[in-house]
């Protein structure tokens, strides 16, 4: 069965969704031979070779290499220019005048990626690819198109075959804007399946169309993503290693550092960066300058508030306040709904510790205490002191006005403030407006936050 | 046959000592410098203590400071700052500094090891145990999202308690095992098992966690006195006051003890027993300060050393008082000059540790060099 | 009066494997009087230890009664114990930077407060047990500083300052030099004539303890323990079986052990005097046996040896004669002698057997 040089489309015989059924043989592609699935362990073993295979360290590494990758040797590399029978998206002849995507997108607000069009491919550079990491450049290729013969940097960089068509996206961000493309159904794995909460996305997992992969704690499962064959691993930031684990069985991998943005529509244009791997272009253009519209039309807004109340975000543990920094994304959001982040002027894009006498000093006096409990913790302001009776002295806390973005979160405790609310900033940002400036909407209906009531 | 009079190998006698003759005589405890020591450490501490009210991340004009102490009406939020975040730290530092300092030096006579260290016997991993379970104890479902509540509610008493029991139960099967053996090397080889063992335990739990509790875990771990609020205090001040003043029973017997377990015995010291008030006093000290302030690192085993240097004694009726002092002068100095690079605060046990532990080497250099052991 | 120590039918031994009793000691009876000072001897591994810390309190017994000034050391709290008899033993510990004097303080323990101040009685007491023991210049000396005598004085200072009826010492000549061993042992002669107090001392130091205790406390016969004079146990013969072993036998004249004689040559001392005794000894460390003044009936001496002024003179007994300036040079002498006479057999040359002139 002839194959592309990435997709470990070598375990045909394995049955999609179980990995892990006890017994079943399958013949690999090159080899012949039958291998194994343990079901203990999830690892493709070599029934002859079986005592060898443990001094092996990864199986299913094994299985990958023993598939055609003989041409291969290393992640980046270009495979076999063969294109595989005909996929949907794919171009089945070839013409190298054509422009195979006649929908450029233009980057508005992201700071964090750009795109180079070709005819055939498209250069895509992502500027951290891990927080203070170095940058990535993928090569997209049209599938279908031969594999381009490029110089230099890009001859090393990694190659994708667009559009893709089984996703395996480890952050629960990526999930509304994949929806918005209606690319929902080329998602076959997601990290947390529990905290998900676009809702399509959910029927798809429970219908077990949709495998997890990632345990509660984080920590990525390699065989679980190997086992959902994905020709697309979009990296959520915190997967560590994984990675070139992941890279070595020939797995495409991409970063996303949308949350590397410090600007609410900047994190939200990385919807177009989603789109670039599906061909949909159009479909994101069209739905992120909704987007944009709509957050600068709530932004003028609040321009015309007559004041900018003071606003403070954040808490203590043991004395310590993970205070944001004045060029963090909330306080961006803070700026952009009219309000005076009480930090504005420090210049910080992360959040750092510092005393809670600082964040008392000037934080005491504020109107408005946001994004404080980011989970249900606290359920009214008597919460809210019964756990530290410092917080009694804020002004927000005496007056009732202690805001958080917790209104939509699920039974395992998936926020989708972190979901869809990063793909809709107006959405946010109206709610914001609301809190500041509620004479601006009166009858606002709050998506994501919600007021602490007092008892 | 050697004169008698005659000092020994070397040809002056040990600085500090007494010579014969003199008003004092051989068994006074305080030899001529105590006294003036002593005046100078308290003096030490009442400078800290003022230092740790008028000092913070926030300048507070001293007058302002004086007149929130005093119960005047001061803007805010400096009446807020000096009264519910300097003055708990403050006291909490002192209390906490003393009770660890006097329990490391209770641990190092009664174990006869200068490593020992109050958590030793698996007080600290306890206090972790206690505090990661009360987590789970809230329910599996949004559990995860309940534990970065719980580690950092200052004001629940709950989680103050789950460490204090934690740490409790731990050192009480350390006790338990303890029975049987009757050398207290292997009792400390228990102990450091122990704590192995509740150490594994907990990692197991923070491994099934979600990396924001992590990092709120890693946080109680660097060790704070801020995070205490007077509600906290309420049972912070008794507790530790009790464990205070229960070592005044105690130099006696951790004298007789400083001659080895057997001599102590002919000298009609009831050894098992002291072992088991030894213990428990120090589970008591360091289970509270843990519970509330988070594994605070380093003055236990610091400040025995400091002080015996200090006061050139190995007398517990000096040296109890003097950890005491000399702790919660140290702690509360470590947390005062935690704050003072600006704006943002460095972890207690990293600002501990560097400043002390220079002083430490310093000292047991200088005193290696003159050829005693320590 | 009633002694201070009475030990009664007690068997004393130690938990073996399992929960198992080994008994070392079993139906010792002994006592010890006022001012009397008994050293506890006998082969290693006999249970002198085992006894000397059972009556220390520091190690069950287990049958038997310990009577100390009468009453049953078990009626006793542990101060009260602590009050009546006190213990050197040979622990080390880490002195850190206590001075010798408050070691010594540190035995007024049971007679002061909970607090351990001392008063005037607990000052008094100690500045006695300084001065009796000799080591009042030492007090503000730091402990583990002094040497290996002065440490063990300071220990028997603090045990004094308890001011016990029963003194027990473990070892307590162990890790001194000859001299400081006399000087320890007189000093314990003396502790016990001025004070009364009762020592019991325990010591695989045999020539020591003959010479300076009033009794013997002998183990190592069996599992019993036999007391009395040292000179009544030696003429008795109880201390001939508990330490002859091959080639070591007690010389019952001088109370010393002294290797058996073997099969060497006999060699012969004539004269009287310190000179006359030291060519003994050496001729008795190059293998000679050289017998005392009664010495009748053995085989002809191979040498003489006589004391002439500044020299020696040795006279085989074929007649050779040398003098030698220095021992030295009279035993090389005289074992080439008896080499020679090995090589050539003892009749005369050519009879000695298999071995060629």
């Amino acid at each position: 069965m002839p194959l592309t040089g990435m997709s470990p489309v070598a375990f045909p015989g394995i049955h999609q969704s179980d990995p892990r059924q006890e017994g079943e043989a399958v013949r690999t592609i090159l080899t012949g031979r039958p291998l194994l699935v343990d079901s203990h362990e999830g690892w493709l073993m070599d029934r002859r070779s079986r005592p060898r295979c443990t001094t092996l360290f990864l199986a299913p590494a094994l299985a990958a290499l023993a598939a055609p990758s003989l041409a291969g040797c290393g992640d980046g590399s270009p495979g076999p220019s063969v294109s595989s029978a005909p996929r949907t998206g794919c171009v089945t002849d070839f013409d190298e005048n054509t422009d195979y995507f006649p929908d450029k997108t233009r980057i508005r607000d992201a700071k964090g990626f750009s795109v180079e069009y070709h005819r055939s491919y498209k250069v895509v550079t992502v500027k951290e690819s891990t927080q203070a990491g170095p940058a990535e450049t993928y090569v997209l290729v049209q599938c279908g198109a031969p594999d381009p013969r490029l110089t230099g940097d890009l001859a090393a960089a990694r190659r994708i075959s667009v559009p893709v068509t089984r996703i395996a996206s480890s952050s629960t961000t990526q999930l509304p804007g994949l929806d918005l493309l209606g690319a929902l159904d080329t998602v076959v794995a997601v990290g947390s399946p529990d905290l998900v909460n676009t809702t399509k996305a959910a029927d798809l997992i429970r219908s077990g169309k949709i495998s997890g992969f990632s345990n509660d704690s984080g920590e990525v499962n390699v065989e679980k993503v190997a086992a959902a064959r994905p020709d697309l691993y979009m990296a959520g930031g915190m997967d560590g290693d994984v990675l070139s684990k992941l890279v070595e069985l020939k797995i495409p991998v991409v970063a996303d550092s949308a949350w590397l943005e410090q600007s609410p529509l900047g994190r939200a244009e990385w919807l177009k960066y989603e789109a670039l791997f599906l061909n949909a272009e159009k479909k994101a253009e069209q739905e992120y300058s909704t987007i944009s519209d709509n957050y600068h039309r709530t932004q003028g807004l609040a321009r015309g508030a007559k004041n900018r109340p003071a606003v403070l975000t954040g808490k203590q543990h043991d004395g310590t306040w993970q205070r944001a920094g004045g060029r963090s994304y909330v306080a961006a959001y803070i700026a952009d709904a009219g309000g005076d982040y009480v930090f504005a002027d420090t210049t910080g894009t992360g959040t750092s510790p510092v005393d809670v006498e600082t964040v008392l000093a000037r934080g005491a006096k504020a109107p408005f205490w946001l994004n404080a409990e980011m989970t249900r913790g606290w359920r009214s302001t008597a919460d809210v002191v019964k756990e530290d009776s410092r917080y009694a002295s804020l002004r927000a806390v005496k007056e009732d006005s202690v805001w958080s973005p917790v209104r939509r979160i699920n039974d395992a405790g998936g926020n989708d403030y972190w979901e869809s609310g990063v793909l809709h900033p107006d959405v946010v940002l109206e709610d914001l407006v609301a809190i500041l400036h509620p004479e601006l909407l009166p009858d606002h209906e709050f998506v994501y936050y919600i007021r602490l009531g007092s008892r | 046959m050697r004169s008698p009079a005659g000092p020994g190998r070397t040809q002056q006698p040990a600085p500090g000592a007494a010579p014969s003759g003199t008003p004092e005589g051989p068994g006074r405890a305080a030899g001529p410098g105590t006294a003036p020591r002593f005046a100078l450490a308290l003096a030490a501490l009442g400078a800290v203590v003022v230092a740790g009210i008028a000092l913070g991340a926030v300048r507070i004009p001293l007058d302002v400071v004086w007149r929130a102490l005093v119960g005047q009406e001061v803007p805010p939020p400096y009446d807020v700052i000096v009264h519910d975040v300097r003055l708990p730290r403050t006291i909490t530092a002192t209390l906490v500094g003393a009770g660890l300092g006097i329990a490391g030096l209770q641990m190092q006579t009664l174990f006869r090891n200068p490593l020992a260290d109050p958590f030793v016997l698996g007080v600290s991993s306890g206090a972790s145990l206690g505090v990661a379970l009360v987590v789970l104890a809230v329910g599996t479902s949004g559990w995860t999202a309940s534990f970065g509540a719980g580690l950092g509610v200052g004001g629940d008493v709950g989680i103050a308690v789950a460490a204090a029991t934690g740490a409790g139960a731990v050192m009480g099967l350390v006790l338990l095992v303890g029975r049987f053996v009757t050398s207290s090397t292997t009792l400390l080889l228990l102990g450091v098992m122990f704590s192995y063992l509740v150490s594994a335990l907990v990692t197991v739990l923070l491994a099934g966690a979600t990396p924001e509790l992590v990092h709120q875990y890693v946080q109680w771990n660097f060790g704070s006195y801020r995070g205490v609020t007077w509600d906290d205090l309420q049972v912070l001040v008794p507790v530790l006051a009790c464990g205070l003043l229960a070592c005044l029973l105690l130099p006696k017997r951790l004298n007789a003890l400083l001659l080895g377990e057997r001599y102590a015995t002919t000298l009609g010291v009831d050894v098992p027993l002291t072992r088991i008030m030894i213990i428990t006093v120090t589970a008591v000290l360091a289970g509270t300060a843990t519970a509330f302030c988070g594994p605070v690192q380093f003055l236990g085993i610091a400040v025995p050393h400091l002080c015996r240097a200090l006061f050139s004694s190995s007398d517990h009726r000096i040296l109890l008082p003097a950890c005491a002092v000399v702790g919660a002068a140290l702690a509360l100095g470590a947390d005062v000059l935690a704050q003072l690079p600006g704006d943002e605060v460095l972890p207690l046990n990293a600002v501990n540790a560097a400043i002390g532990a220079p002083v430490v080497i310093w000292v047991l250099v200088r005193r290696s060099r003159s050829g005693a052991t320590a | 009066m009633t002694p201070p120590l009475r030990i009664s039918d007690l068997t004393v031994g130690y938990a073996g494997r399992r929960g198992r009793r080994a008994v070392v000691l079993q139906h010792v009876t002994a006592d010890l009087a006022v001012g009397e000072l008994a050293c506890l001897v006998g082969p290693n591994g006999a249970g002198k230890s085992t006894l000397l810390r059972s009556l220390a309190g520091l190690q069950p017994y287990f049958a038997g009664e310990v009577l100390l000034r009468g009453t049953d050391a078990r009626a006793l709290g542990r101060a009260a114990l602590a009050r009546t008899l006190a213990a050197v033993l040979t622990d080390r510990f880490d002195a850190g930077r206590l001075r010798a004097g408050e070691v010594v303080a540190l035995g007024r323990h049971p007679h002061n407060g909970w607090s351990g101040r001392l008063d005037a009685a607990d000052r008094h007491a100690i500045d006695r047990a300084l001065r009796m023991v000799g080591v009042d210049g030492l007090a503000g000396a730091a402990f583990a500083r002094l040497s290996d005598g002065q440490r063990q004085r300071v220990l028997v200072a603090r045990a004094l300052a308890q001011e016990p009826a029963v003194l027990l010492l473990d070892e307590p000549t162990a890790f001194l030099d000859p001299p400081g061993r006399i000087a320890l042992m007189a000093l314990l002669r003396r502790i016990c004539a001025e004070r009364g107090t009762a020592a019991l001392v325990c010591t695989h130091d045999l020539e020591l303890a003959t010479r300076y205790a009033d009794r013997l406390w002998v183990t190592g016969a069996g599992r019993g323990l036999v007391t009395g004079a040292p000179e009544d146990l030696a003429a008795g013969g109880a201390l001939t079986a508990p330490f002859e072993r091959a080639g070591v036998r007690l010389d019952l004249r001088s109370l010393t052990f002294v290797p058996a004689e073997g099969n060497g040559p006999t060699a012969r001392v004539l004269g009287r005097g310190v000179r006359a005794d030291l060519a003994g000894h050496a001729l008795r460390r190059a293998g000679f046996r050289v017998p005392d003044g009664t010495g009748h009936g053995r085989a002809a001496p191979l040498v003489s040896v006589d004391v002439d002024g500044q020299e020696w003179v040795s006279t085989t007994a074929c007649g050779r004669t040398a003098r030698h300036r220095c021992l030295e040079d009279l035993v090389r002498h005289v074992r080439g002698i008896r080499d020679e006479l090995d090589r050539t057999g003892p009749s005369g040359p050519g009879t000695t057997e298999g071995e060629r002139p």
